[in-house]
């Protein structure tokens, strides 16, 4: 039985579907990525399986246990940093911080006490660790918050969104965090709308978008998706709908879109490609092929699934 | 038990850590006292030859009905807001322990301000009655406790869902304080408000005290009180336990943990 087990997992408020039929599993050891725009579903799945949210239908189960029918066994496993900095209480230092929380988890005295000195010292917070928490940086607070979430030893993980708001050296560091995590056979499921970590950190990614999974792989077998090339980046003025160009074109400026097209042979295709632009009347500003992104993939799967 | 203490211990040490509010208990009493006194020395005599002792003994009490309405339904909405909320509902303690080592807080809280601002204002202002009754009144004050911390429970619950907490706190407090008795007697309230203020906790609570610490009359015979009391802090705390519960099933399939 795999630590993270989703099945046919809705949410709706009111008339509006958040999340809409999803499944999925992830197993021990594996770094799993919900990706997807802000709004997508991807942190209602995630209170959800946390039991902060129950699910209009569906199932989700950590480490076996029915997270709506047994939300405490289920808790006991669990994990989770959900908001981040916001989860702290200011006031206290970093070390009442966990105590605090050692107790709810069922820590007591000694063990309390060598459970927090040892996160505090895994999570680099040893040297500061007595001093109150509104001290401390947006990076020790979310290492602060991380340490809290493996207080019970859990199996599984939850993060939404990680590393939002952090600077890239501290970013760095939590990614590095993540991975050592998951190396400890712990199923580490992580929201994020950053594709690149996504691409770095996850074996599998989900890619949510209107409450619906769209796709599901490992990034390189989502990546070889889109024909195994590359992707023609073609950067226009005048790009309208009506067009009928090939490919998705998402706007990045002022009146400017880059139109995003999976080719198999850039070489030939890219030329092929500004020519049809430049004659349906676009004005074309830049091109190039890379090679593709999980970015791209993202764009060119959401894209069919909204067509559909 | 160990859930509720961790609660205290986190709410004792973050008082703590605002060092202005211990300066706060020690000058409030003070302040809000100082026009009652004023006030019982102009227009002292008739029924009110001690008014000054009476409006404290009334203040002392009432003070209670702040320190549940804003130290449990008031900061929970605090928590709901600055995110902790969440951090601390997913752990497996349950939401209603948690709720409970906060109430065990205010409850020190509460009493060490009320036995402060009765002990400050009697060096203050002076204060008469027969003081050693009171270890007497705790047969009437503690169920009045239990049954104001059970209504606690129940408000908590209406912060979370009402979620804009500090109209209704504010007028709840100044409403239940009045009717009370906090600074008039009851007897002389209005009909419909007399009718009201009788079925509270606080009003027989208030007036088992100023009886046995003031003399007079009380508005019901005293066991009767004591009665009416116990039953008020079984029921209210029953229907706020119910109450906090059903708020947390709804909040939970509302999503409504973590929006302000």
């Amino acid at each position: 039985m795999a630590p993270v087990e989703v099945s046919d997992l809705s949410k709706r408020f009111g008339t509006r579907v958040a999340v809409d039929h999803i499944s999925f599993s992830a197993e021990a050891g594996e770094v799993f990525g919900l990706l997807g725009p802000n709004g997508a579903g991807k942190s209602t799945t995630v209170r959800m399986l946390c039991g902060l949210l129950l699910p209009t239908s569906g199932v989700a189960r950590i480490a076996g246990h029915d997270v709506a029918r047994h939300p405490v066994a289920a808790r006991r496993r669990l994990g989770a940093v959900l908001g981040g900095e916001r989860s702290l209480y200011w006031k206290l230092t970093g070390r009442e911080y966990l105590l605090y929380f050692a107790a709810l988890y069922g820590l007591r005295g000694a063990d309390a006490r060598r459970r927090a000195g040892d996160l505090l010292a895994r999570f680099r917070l040893d040297d500061r660790a007595d001093e109150l928490v509104e001290r401390y940086s947006t990076g020790m607070k979310q290492r602060l918050a991380l340490a809290r979430s493996m207080l019970a030893d859990p199996a599984v993980l939850l993060l939404d969104e990680p590393t939002a708001g952090l600077d890239p050296v501290s970013a760095r560091l939590l990614r590095d965090e993540v991975r050592a995590v998951a190396a400890e056979g712990r199923t580490v499921l992580l929201t994020t709308h950053y594709m690149e970590e996504a691409d770095e950190l996850c074996q599998r990614v989900a890619f949510v978008t209107g409450g619906r999974i769209v796709a599901l792989d490992a990034p390189g077998a989502l990546k070889r998706r889109l024909g195994g090339g590359a992707v023609c980046r073609v950067e226009l003025a005048g790009w309208r709908p009506d067009l009928s160009l090939p490919g998705e074109a998402v706007a990045i400026g002022e009146g400017r879109w880059e139109l995003r097209v999976p080719v198999s042979d850039p070489a030939a295709e890219l030329p092929a490609l500004v020519a049809q632009a430049a004659q349906a009347g676009a004005a074309v500003l830049r091109c190039e092929s890379v090679e593709p992104t999980l970015e791209d993939v993202f764009v060119a799967v959401a894209g069919q699934a909204l067509r559909a | 038990m160990a859930v509720v203490a961790a609660a205290f211990g986190r709410d004792r040490r973050i008082f703590f850590r605002y060092r202005l509010q211990i300066l706060r208990i020690v000058l409030d009493p003070l302040v809000w006292f100082a026009p009652l006194y004023f006030l019982g020395r102009a227009f002292g005599g008739g029924p009110f030859r001690d008014y000054t002792s009476f409006a404290l003994l009334g203040v002392a009490v009432t003070s209670y009905i702040g320190t549940v309405m804003w130290g449990i339904g008031f900061s929970l909405k605090q928590d709901m807001d600055t995110g902790v909320l969440e951090a601390n509902w997913l752990s497996p303690a349950s939401p209603s322990l948690q709720l409970l080592g906060r109430v065990v807080w205010s409850l020190v809280l509460g009493t060490a301000e009320s036995l402060l601002s009765l002990g400050l204002a009697g060096v203050v202002y002076g204060l008469q009655g027969q003081w050693q009754a009171l270890p007497r009144a705790l047969a009437y004050i503690g169920p009045m406790l239990v049954a104001l911390y059970g209504f606690g429970l129940g408000f908590a619950g209406l912060v979370l869902v009402v979620r804009q907490a500090n109209t209704i706190t504010d007028a709840g407090q100044f409403i239940l304080s009045t009717l009370s008795g906090q600074s008039m007697p009851v007897g002389d309230l209005p009909r419909g408000l007399a009718a009201l203020a009788m079925a509270l906790p606080t009003t027989y609570g208030l007036d088992a005290l100023r009886t046995l610490v003031l003399g007079g009359a009380p508005l019901l015979p005293l066991p009767v009180e004591q009665r009416l009391l116990a039953i008020m802090a079984a029921a209210l705390a029953a229907a706020g336990a119910a109450v906090f519960w059903a708020v947390e099933r709804h909040v939970r399939r509302a999503g409504t943990l973590a929006l302000h």
